[in-house]
């Protein structure tokens, strides 16, 4: 990048450099021929053409590539010296409507080919003869390769001193900023708080920096392990009272001296204490996925056997409520490590949702595809779909759609935890409205190589 | 049978002792993770029940000093942490089934009885059948009383989790767990929609049914009178 600009702008001083030097040879050899003619002219009018003849043989002009002709008025050669080798009757011919400049001199230009010039004037003497002055750029083109050649040295000179600081900041400043870019990435990227940027040592402004993010960081782990560790003790702390009261409920729903009404009530305070477990549950578990905190259980799954198997789970309450529900697989890519139950769960809400918001008559379609190495599932409805502000909000925790109702149970929990497994598998959620009415749910699971057992 | 219970929770452990107490199980307790070691190798058991976080040494940890002693006894960890990774670390050091708090005590029975059938599995009890019943287990059938009957893989092993369990109210999380694999509440009544083709399939006109679903409770099979 760097060194195409530079190259370019050589080339382009190149260019017109030469540009410069040959309009300015072209003026050049003009203005010898001009002073040329009105020296020999000064010359013919006071001594004849023999004395012009003579200076023109003294200076040399014939290895100069120069030419020289004296014609009288009717047009016949007086003296006639061509540029060798050309011959004496190789003159131009001037056009008819070539006319004089203020000097008096008529131009005309010829190429030869291959750069080669060659420029004739012309003078009309009082007398009525004519002199002729030629001259080729045969001495411009030697002196333009010369200064060809100078310019190529001066460039390539200049080049290196203009490109060397570049190439200097680029390995010494701009490769170290560059890896604490992409170790950043990665920290950003991964789930796992483990992860440090490595400091530069060449650059210690960027090594400090580092040092203090890396900081930063293992006070957010830190945070994050203390978090989890009040989430253990929260859910120790809740689990344990809910089991003594759920034993003790137990105990009148088993007794057989208890009136039916108590039963009823027994048995409506166990469903509640069944209810508070699993919201227990799953409020730890979107919490620790969205702090990265989230363990997997990883095993090689069969994606199209746990969505189909998922799906049976839900033929029963599908028929009741009267809706389709069809599977489409697209494309399996065969085993992938993911944490079955929680996938399989969040398969389930998405189901549970599709079910609780599409009328009866309606058809629900779960897809399984591939897309650039991840696995996507796809759930679609023919519900009421999703308004504008619903697509964002509905993931976040308590949340629930604006197509909720008193008649959906659910507290908004469903969908923040698959995107909080989706997050744990390093994948996607996302929510759209169909063009032909309903809406479509999915969750994309990469399959990364790096995503091993181990891990 | 003796059963030992490593429980730290007073109050659980009073339930449990008069729950479990009633089927004819002795069950002695522990309150803390040492003493529940030192009186595990001490005595002769039929089956341990560990809370996973005890005070002295975890439930887990002392399953794995027992399991380094080639001790055998089946062990049932309970625990307040539901998590999979949870779960799949108590079974991985030696546990035998791993209950969530809070959990229903039919549950835990259940639970317990199908630890105790394994471990004594040298002697298997041959399944009683209700009268006129014949299993083909090669084709998934119940014959009754001569016609066969063709059962989905899921209702054949939510049968057999029955007729394992005759007379043993059973939860619906435990049978999500034993015959569908999963763990957490699906939000859908896939046991009883399963329940209901059962009922269709085997109950027989002019008779209760065989499953009676008990409300807070879960389901129970009884054959007729």
């Amino acid at each position: 990048m760097m060194l195409g600009l530079v190259a370019f702008v050589m080339v382009l001083i190149w260019l017109a450099t030469i540009w410069l030097f040959r309009h300015h040879f072209d003026e050049v050899g003009k203005a010898i021929i001009e002073d040329d003619l009105l020296e020999y002219t000064a010359l013919y009018e006071q001594q004849g053409g023999k004395a012009v003849l003579a200076l023109f043989e003294a200076g040399g002009h014939g290895q100069h590539a120069q030419g020289f002709r004296l014609i009288d008025a009717s047009g016949k050669d007086l003296i006639n010296r061509p540029i060798p080798p050309q011959q004496t009757d190789d003159w131009p011919v001037f056009p008819t409507d070539i006319k004089p400049d203020e000097s008096g001199i008529a131009w005309l230009r010829r190429s030869l080919g291959k750069g080669k010039v060659i420029t004739v004037g012309r003078l009309q003497l009082p007398g009525s003869e004519e002199l002729w002055f030629a001259r080729t750029n045969d001495d411009d083109i030697a002196a333009l390769s010369r200064v060809n050649l100078l310019l190529f040295f001066a460039l390539v000179f200049s080049a290196v001193l203009a490109v060397g600081p570049v190439v200097w900041f680029a390995s010494r400043v701009l490769r170290p900023v560059r890896l604490l870019i992409d170790d950043a990435r990665r920290i950003a990227r991964e789930p796992s708080l483990g992860l440090r940027i490595r400091p530069p040592d060449a650059i210690p402004e960027l090594r400090n920096f580092s040092e203090t993010f890396n900081e930063s960081l293992d006070r957010v782990q830190a945070l994050t392990e203390e978090l989890e560790a009040a989430n253990d003790q929260l859910a120790h702390e809740l689990r344990t009272p809910l089991a003594r009261i759920r034993g003790n409920i137990e105990g009148i729903l088993k007794s057989k001296e208890v009136s039916p009404e108590a039963l009823d009530l027994a048995a409506r305070s166990i469903e509640e204490i069944t209810r508070s477990s699993s919201i227990i549950r799953d409020i730890l578990s979107i919490r620790s996925g969205d702090s990265g905190a989230m363990r997997l259980n990883l095993e090689a799954v069969d994606l199209e056997h746990l969505v189909r198997e998922t799906v049976d789970l839900y033929s029963a309450s599908a028929e009741e409520r009267g809706l389709r529900l069809e599977v489409q697989v697209e494309a399996n890519s065969g085993t992938q490590y993911i944490d079955r139950q929680r996938v399989q769960q969040a398969i389930c809400n998405l189901l549970d949702n599709a079910i609780a918001y599409t009328p009866e008559n309606g058809k629900i379609e779960i897809q399984l595809s591939s897309d650039k190495g991840a696995s996507v599932i796809r759930v679609r409805d023919t519900g009421p779909g999703l308004s504008e502000e619903d697509e964002e909000r509905i993931w976040r925790r308590f949340v629930r759609g604006s197509a909720a109702s008193a008649s959906n149970p659910g507290i908004g929990l469903g969908l923040s935890l698959v995107r909080a497994v989706a997050n744990a598998h390093h994948g996607k959620v996302g929510a759209v409205n169909r063009r032909e009415g309903g809406s479509e749910f999915w969750i994309r699971l990469p399959h990364s190589p790096a995503f091993s057992k181990d891990e | 049978m003796n059963l030992l219970l490593v429980e730290d929770d007073a109050e659980l452990a009073r339930q449990l002792v008069a729950e479990l107490g009633r089927d004819e199980w002795r069950v002695s307790v522990e309150c803390n993770g040492k003493e529940g070691l030192t009186a595990a190798k001490g005595g002769r058991w039929d089956l341990l029940i560990l809370d996973v976080s005890l005070p002295g040494m975890s439930g887990v940890d002392l399953v794995s000093s027992l399991r380094s002693e080639n001790f055998r006894t089946p062990v049932l960890f309970l625990s307040a942490k539901g998590e999979v990774h949870d779960r799949v670390l108590g079974l991985s050091r030696g546990g035998d089934d791993y209950l969530t708090k809070p959990f229903a005590m039919d549950e835990l029975r259940a639970r317990i009885e199908a630890l105790l059938r394994r471990s004594s599995l040298d002697q298997p009890s041959p399944r009683s059948l209700p009268e006129g019943w014949e299993l083909d287990s090669l084709q998934r059938y119940v014959i009754v009383r001569g016609h066969p009957v063709p059962l989905q893989p899921r209702e054949w092993s939510l049968l057999k989790l029955f007729l394992d369990h005759e007379g043993s109210v059973l939860t619906n999380s435990f049978l999500l767990d034993q015959v569908w694999g999963i763990h957490f509440d699906p939000g859908t009544n896939v046991v009883n929609a399963t329940l209901c083709r059962l009922r269709r399939k085997l109950d027989e006109p002019d008779h209760p049914s065989y499953f009676e679903t008990i409300r807070g409770r879960g389901h129970v099979f009884r054959r007729h009178a």
